[in-house]
């Protein structure tokens, strides 16, 4: 067993090993951007590969050391780790592990595009990664708000420059909404957390005199004084805000264009992690609410996040039943998702919410396998000027996984998507069959009853309306001759990872991630003092 | 209420006076002077708000300020308004006419381009519909009711936070309801101002304000990515400020 003074030092090799990472590759895109571009590509391509692989194995060093929390001060800054943080951290090294990985195959089908900006060179995409990485592994490793919020902001900057990649006329136009509407939501979030630093009473803000006032573990500690008018309003802004960025609907508009124009490992990181980020922010809000509302009030805070949740659900169900382009389907996909887990945690209750906890790393990985098995499709099809159809018989391996991918993400058993929807519908139910729940007000039942009908007459519609999509892609008659696809490492070993995990996770959850899926539900229910 | 306090109320909601020009305004030239005005009221109240005693109501001593970590806070925080005020027409301008084949990103900009920016906002005149001045209204005083019946909190904190919030809403209505992207950011900007006044207004907590401010400095990394990137990138990509063009010509549907 690792012990506790180790988890300290693995939170800190996780906060201070992608910052070196960073700056190595871009010292190495610096130094050989002129004379020497491809090696410098391939060269921060395999830094960026083998410390995302490091990380990973730091984030598995995390779950299984069996000790939740451990923290540390940088300047005057605390970081934390708790087990909903190291959760994270495993939940965001996964997807960056694969894309990574993907990224070495995607550049090198990118064709140079004249009069390309520095930050199109493929040399600069890594360091790009990099910093979206570092700055998403930033949100779940700080403890204070003021910090996980500038780390949620600083996502955007590396995100956009990442979206905008391709330089096409489409990209601007979809990285000028993804700007506009989530600057304009992460506003919010900051006027949310400035609303949370005026609920301290004057004479805490006197005596602490320090930035751990607005620290999320001392908020909670101090949650009998604080002013509950102002975290009431908090949590309502943050939920706006981190919502925008967390795709919740109806701020999700800039989700399908994001995700729709990005590279494919981009959209893997977008999808599978950044949505997640910022719902790691909403999650350490709506703690602190319900824990200085008290349980009188519980049923609004989760109402409200049952009603942002079916909302999103409802909402992206038309445009998968549309004969849209498959990237869109995939990113209102992660509408749909995102308000599954949303449902979850509205609905309450440990196993539900504990459902909803996993529901987040299943569909990161669930949606990873898809973006980059399509991106495998995509970037072959594009070569060859050909629609994409037929991908079975031509691409047997990047197919059959997107396939089976697809079967996964519309809740098939016996993958992963399918356990944690199981979970998440048991929770909900079993809190009115179960004797042993408080008793409900009267308007519980019902209303958990039509969320129950909406939430399993949604999935229906979106289950037909992808394994519609999936049809043409993969059993269709090809337009044309291309050749066949050939296994290579880089383009088919991360698929074959996500996969691997995709149905472990369906069929066997290890005992050191259960704990880690239920200690994670006991801090969100605020159960674990 | 004392005489300073008075005066920085005033200032405060002077900050609506020009958003509501900001909302109103057909012309992006309006629009941008509207935005300077009120960069330009906000950094004068961001000073008098951080020189308010909130013990007695008057102004404080220099040193009391310097040793309470307050005055470094609030340079910080009115070099922002400040700057944005001073260089806005310039970015605007530049975001207008950019030609990345130029390869410059920063340069003065001659006579005939500021003329040729002119000259295209001009006619992205848009009629604004007659409802928009009721609009503003509603969401000023949809911020006022909030804040006034929801929270228990001194006077002249209710109208520092429910001017704050109603500079939000203007600002979300105008990046939505605009035709233009200039426009339409000067909106998100807007925001922002609704964002220094509520930490202006916390200011008096020196350490987390001082993370607030770092935050705030942070969040215009995005606004110049967008004001000298996106903005030109989009124009030339697109060859238009108009954002009904920008949709018309896009592939981004369903």
């Amino acid at each position: 067993m690792i012990t506790s003074i180790s988890l300290t030092a693995l939170a800190q090799i996780t906060l201070g090993f992608p910052l070196v990472v960073l700056a190595s590759t871009a010292l190495v895109a610096w130094l050989g951007r002129r004379k020497h571009p491809v090696l410098a590509e391939r060269l921060s391509g395999w830094i960026t590969f083998i410390s995302s692989l490091f990380l990973l194995l730091v984030s598995i060093g995390m779950m299984l050391s069996g000790k939740n929390v451990a923290y540390f001060d940088f300047f005057t800054v605390r970081f934390r780790l708790d087990a909903l943080s190291i959760f994270m951290i495993l939940l965001i090294n996964v997807v960056a592990f694969a894309a990574s990985w993907n990224s070495i195959s995607y550049l090198a089908f990118v064709h140079p595009v004249p009069q390309r900006q520095w930050w199109q060179q493929g040399v600069w995409f890594h360091v790009l990664i990099n910093l979206f990485h570092f700055t998403m592994l930033l949100v779940p490793l700080a403890d204070n708000l003021i910090v996980i919020w500038i780390a949620i902001e600083l996502t955007t900057v590396g995100s956009a420059f990442l979206i905008v990649y391709e330089g096409k006329k489409s990209s601007w136009d979809a990285t000028w909404k993804y700007l506009i509407i989530t600057s304009t939501g992460i506003v919010l979030a900051l006027l949310g957390t400035i609303f949370l630093a005026n609920s301290l009473p004057q004479e805490v803000i006197i005596q602490e005199q320090s930035n751990r006032l607005l620290d999320w573990s001392y908020l909670l500690s101090q949650r009998a004084i604080l002013n509950k008018q102002f975290v009431w309003f908090a949590f309502l802004f943050a939920l706006l805000g981190y919502g925008t960025k967390a795709g919740l609907a109806p701020m999700h508009t800039w989700l399908p264009d994001g995700h729709g124009e990005a590279p494919s490992p981009v959209s893997a990181l977008l999808s599978g992690v950044l949505l997640k980020a910022s719902l790691y922010a909403v999650l350490r809000f709506y703690t602190l609410t319900n824990a200085v509302l008290g349980d009188a009030y519980r049923d609004w805070t989760s109402y409200t996040l049952l009603i942002a949740g079916l909302l999103s659900l409802l909402t992206a169900t038309p445009f998968i039943l549309k004969d849209n382009p498959f990237k869109r389907v995939l990113a209102y996909h992660s509408l749909e998702h995102m308000g599954i887990i949303v449902f979850g945690l509205g609905m309450g209750g440990v196993i539900a919410v504990s459902g909803a906890i996993l529901h987040m790393l299943n569909h990161a990985i669930t949606k990873a396998l898809m973006f980059l098995a399509y991106g495998n499709l995509l970037k072959r099809y594009e070569k060859a000027g050909a629609s994409i159809k037929g991908a079975l018989r031509i691409m047997p391996y990047s197919g059959s996984l997107l396939t089976l991918g697809g079967l996964a993400l519309v809740g098939t058993p016996p993958f992963n998507i399918f356990m944690s929807e199981l979970i998440i519908l048991w929770g909900s139910v079993s809190r009115f069959i179960d004797g042993s729940q408080p008793e409900h007000p009267d308007y519980a039942l019902p209303i958990a009853i039509v969320a129950i009908a909406l939430f399993v007459g949604s999935t229906t519609l979106i289950f037909y309306g992808l394994m519609n999509h999936l049809k043409k892609i993969v059993l269709d008659k090809p337009d044309k001759e291309i050749p066949r696809e050939s296994f290579t490492w880089s383009a088919i070993g991360p698929l074959l990872f996500l996969f691997v995990l995709m149905l472990a996770l369906g069929v066997w959850i290890a005992p050191p991630l259960a704990r880690l899926v239920s200690d994670s539900a006991n801090i969100v229910l605020n159960l674990a003092n | 209420m004392t005489l300073f306090q008075v005066l920085v109320t005033l200032g405060e909601l002077f900050l609506l006076v020009t958003a509501y020009q900001i909302t109103t305004r057909a012309e992006i030239l309006q629009v941008i002077r509207a935005y300077r005005l009120q960069s330009f009221v906000l950094t004068v109240a961001a000073v008098l708000i951080a020189i308010l005693d909130p013990e007695t109501g008057g102004s404080r001593r220099l040193e009391a300020l310097a040793t309470s970590g307050t005055l470094g806070a609030i340079a910080l925080i009115a070099a922002l308004p400040l700057a944005l005020a001073l260089f806005i027409p310039w970015i605007q301008a530049r975001a207008t006419v950019y030609e990345p084949e130029k390869g410059r990103l920063f340069w003065q900009l001659t006579t005939e381009e500021k003329r040729l920016a002119q000259s295209i906002w001009l006619e992205q005149r848009h009629p604004i519909p007659g409802r928009t001045g009721f609009v503003f209204l509603l969401l000023v005083l949809a911020a006022f009711a909030i804040v006034f019946l929801g929270i228990d909190i001194e006077i002249d904190e209710k109208i520092g936070i429910s001017v704050s919030l109603a500079l939000h809403l203007a600002g979300l209505y105008n990046t939505i309801s605009r035709k233009d992207i200039l426009s339409q950011v000067i909106g998100v900007l807007t925001m922002d101002q609704g964002l220094y006044l509520a930490i202006v207004k916390i200011v008096n907590i020196p350490v987390p304000a001082t993370l607030f401010v770092i935050a705030l400095y942070f969040y215009t990394i995005i606004t110049i990515v967008i004001l000298f990137l996106v903005i030109p990138q989009l124009r030339h990509a697109t060859g238009t400020i108009n954002l009904d063009e920008i949709v018309e010509k896009s592939d981004l549907r369903g």
